[in-house]
Order: C-alpha cells, then structure tokens, then sequence
C-alpha cells in the first residue's frame, strides 16, 4: 500500500473534517445543508455538524481546488450553491483516507499496548 | 424579504470581505438557511418552530465567521474592489460618465483626423485587437447588467478582469513600439545619408504618435469602462443582498 501524506496532528479536527466532507462529496454533488444532514447520518449522530460552520472548510476547500461550488437553479426557481469533487479532490482524499487507516493502526499499536 | 435576515444581517456585519465574495456567501447561508427551515417544516413542525429549528441548526460562529473572512481576504482582487468602489455619489458617478464620454469624443475625433492612418505602426494592430476584445466585453456586460437575461447576479463580475488585461496590454505594446521604433531611427540614420535624417525623423514621429495615441486611449477607454462596469455591477449585488435583508431597514 503506497503511504499517503502524514495526517496533521496538529489540526487533527481540521484534517477530519475536511476528509469527512471529501468523502461525502466523493459520492455526489451536495450543497452545504445536506452535507451537515448526510454526515450526521451516515455516522449515527456521531459528526453532528451546524452547518453554519461548514463553509470556512468548503470555501477553504474550493479556494485548493479540491472541490468546486457551483450555483445551480432548481425547479423552484431558488438558485443554490452545491459543491463536487475535483479529480485533485479524489486524488487527495484517496491520499488522506490511507495516512488516516496508518494514523489509526499506529494510535491503536499504542493504545492496545496500554490497555 | 427573507425570514432569517437577523441571522444573516448579524454575518453581514461580520463579513469583512470584498465583493462579490460577501454578497455569495451570504446568498448561500440564506439558501441553506431556506433549505432546513423547508425540512423542518415538512417533518410538521409550525413555521415558528421551524424557523427557530433552523436558526439552530444553522449555528455559525464568530469563529467561523472569522476564519471565512480569513479565506476571503484576498490581494489583488482587494485591491480593485476597493479601486472601484470609490465611486459613490450620483455626482461622482455623473463625472465618471462625463470623462467617459469626452475620451470617447475624443477617441472618434483623433481617428477622423485627416492623415492619421497614413504612418500606421505595426503595432497598431495588436492595440486594435485589444480594442475590440474591450468593446465586444463592454457590450456584453452592458447587456448582462441591464437586460440581466440568463444570467444571475452572481455571473456579472465574470469577464470585467478583461477589461484590465486589455488596458495593460495596449500600454504594454504601445511602450514595446515606442522601443522599436527608437532602436529602427538610430540603426536607420546611421546607414543613409544625413538629408534623409528630416525624412526619417518626420516619418517615425508620426507612426510612433498614432500608435502611441492608439495605444493610451484604449487603456484609458478599458480603464474607464471597467471602473464604470465594477460600479454598475456592485450596485446590482448590493440591490441583491438589500432585499435579501430587507428586514433591517
């Protein structure tokens, strides 16, 4: 398995939520309210999210060109900004997923050997 | 009017950022905001509750509001924002049109002069090329601005940094012609005769003012027009946003 780039301990919270977000994003388009409602259910209420507070992250994430926002209109004539994965986006998260599978065997190396 | 323009009226004064990016955060945050109160209203809760739910989910902080302006904060695109919004007054805005409309005058007035494209430069082409690239954008954004048909509030700022690319561009060629020309005088005379130096002098001073004159009229029309467009184009987001937060007034 090819190493991705070392999870930073530093922003753990940051890094989670951003991964958590691209993970979302790599299954389709979502605007920011169902990013907040898909996240909270698809981990069982453990990532419970204001969804106010999911911009800084996407706009963080579309100023890296790791996703893109794009105002669309609906049928109901309301326009929304909904955002999807780049092909740079993919390639990141894929990266992030394996320095977080590595981050997590290594913290479990330590914690098993504790308890 | 929207029902969450406190809500949103509390991250507007906190959005220390230039336009457009405000203005599309927050028509973004009223959409989400419309969306959730839409969700909890079908679960059946009663408008009240529905807006109060929303308003929680919602939660932005300072924090957050902070680290957006943060992400928004950006150099250049600050510092033509803020070139072009100093434009406010009607007066203001009557002056700008009048000095718009005199560089015109005179743009048509100096093409019209007898003999002036007799010693055109071969510079001259390029500058008429980003000439027309401004004017087709000016004719574009006018339409977009004021027809606003298939297009939204969000697209009108696309296509004016054009308008700046033109005007350094023709500055930028015109200062390359001027070179060229100077290093072809001196390379000239000192290959001929001197009673032709007047004949070449005469020569070179009238391609290098056309296009010279070519050359700092187009910045000066692309610069304009861009000013004129930026000013049109934040009244229209502010008109946006404005009625988005009607309530505060």
């Amino acid at each position: 398995m090819t190493k991705g780039p070392p999870v930073n301990i530093q922003n753990l919270t940051r890094s989670c939520n951003e991964v958590l977000i691209l993970s979302i994003l790599s299954t389709g388009s979502h605007h920011g309210y169902q990013l907040a409602l898909e996240l909270e259910e698809k981990s069982r209420g453990a990532f419970q999210f204001k969804h106010g507070t999911l911009y800084p992250i996407l706009h963080k994430l579309e100023q890296e060109q790791l996703i893109v926002g794009e105002w669309l209109e609906e049928q109901t004539k309301r326009k929304r900004k909904t955002y999807r994965l780049t092909a740079a986006g993919r390639r990141y998260l894929n990266e992030q997923i394996q320095s977080w599978q590595e981050f997590a065997s290594r913290f479990f190396d330590v914690v098993g050997e504790v308890s | 009017m929207s029902r969450f323009a406190a809500v949103l009226n509390k991250a507007r004064d906190q959005l220390v950022v230039p336009e457009p990016s405000r203005t599309r955060i927050l028509l973004e945050m009223a959409a989400d905001l419309e969306d959730s109160y839409q969700f909890y209203l079908s679960q059946g809760h009663d408008e009240a509750e529905a807006g109060r739910r929303a308003e929680e989910a919602f939660g932005t902080s300072n924090e957050a509001l902070k680290h957006l302006v943060e992400i928004h904060e950006s150099g250049l695109g600050g510092i033509t924002q803020r070139i072009s919004g100093q434009v406010g007054r009607i007066w203001e805005r009557t002056l700008l049109l009048a000095v718009l409309a005199f560089e015109l005058w005179l743009t048509i007035r100096v093409l019209s002069q007898e003999g002036f494209f007799l010693f055109l430069s071969p510079f001259v082409w390029p500058i008429a090329g980003l000439a027309l690239a401004a004017l087709s954008v000016t004719v574009w954004k006018l339409h977009q601005v004021f027809s606003r048909s298939g297009s939204d509030v969000r697209q009108l700022r696309t296509g004016l940094g054009v308008l700046l690319f033109c005007a350094g561009a023709s500055l930028a060629v015109a200062g390359c012609g001027f070179f060229f020309h100077i290093q072809r005088f001196f390379r000239l005379n000192a290959q001929e005769a001197p009673e032709s130096l007047y004949m070449n002098f005469a020569g070179w001073m009238m391609e290098i003012s056309s296009m010279m004159i070519i050359g700092l009229l187009t910045a000066i029309f692309a610069a304009l027009v861009w000013f004129v467009l930026s000013n049109l184009v934040e009244r229209a987001e502010l008109r946006e946003i404005e009625v988005l937060l009607e309530a505060r007034a």
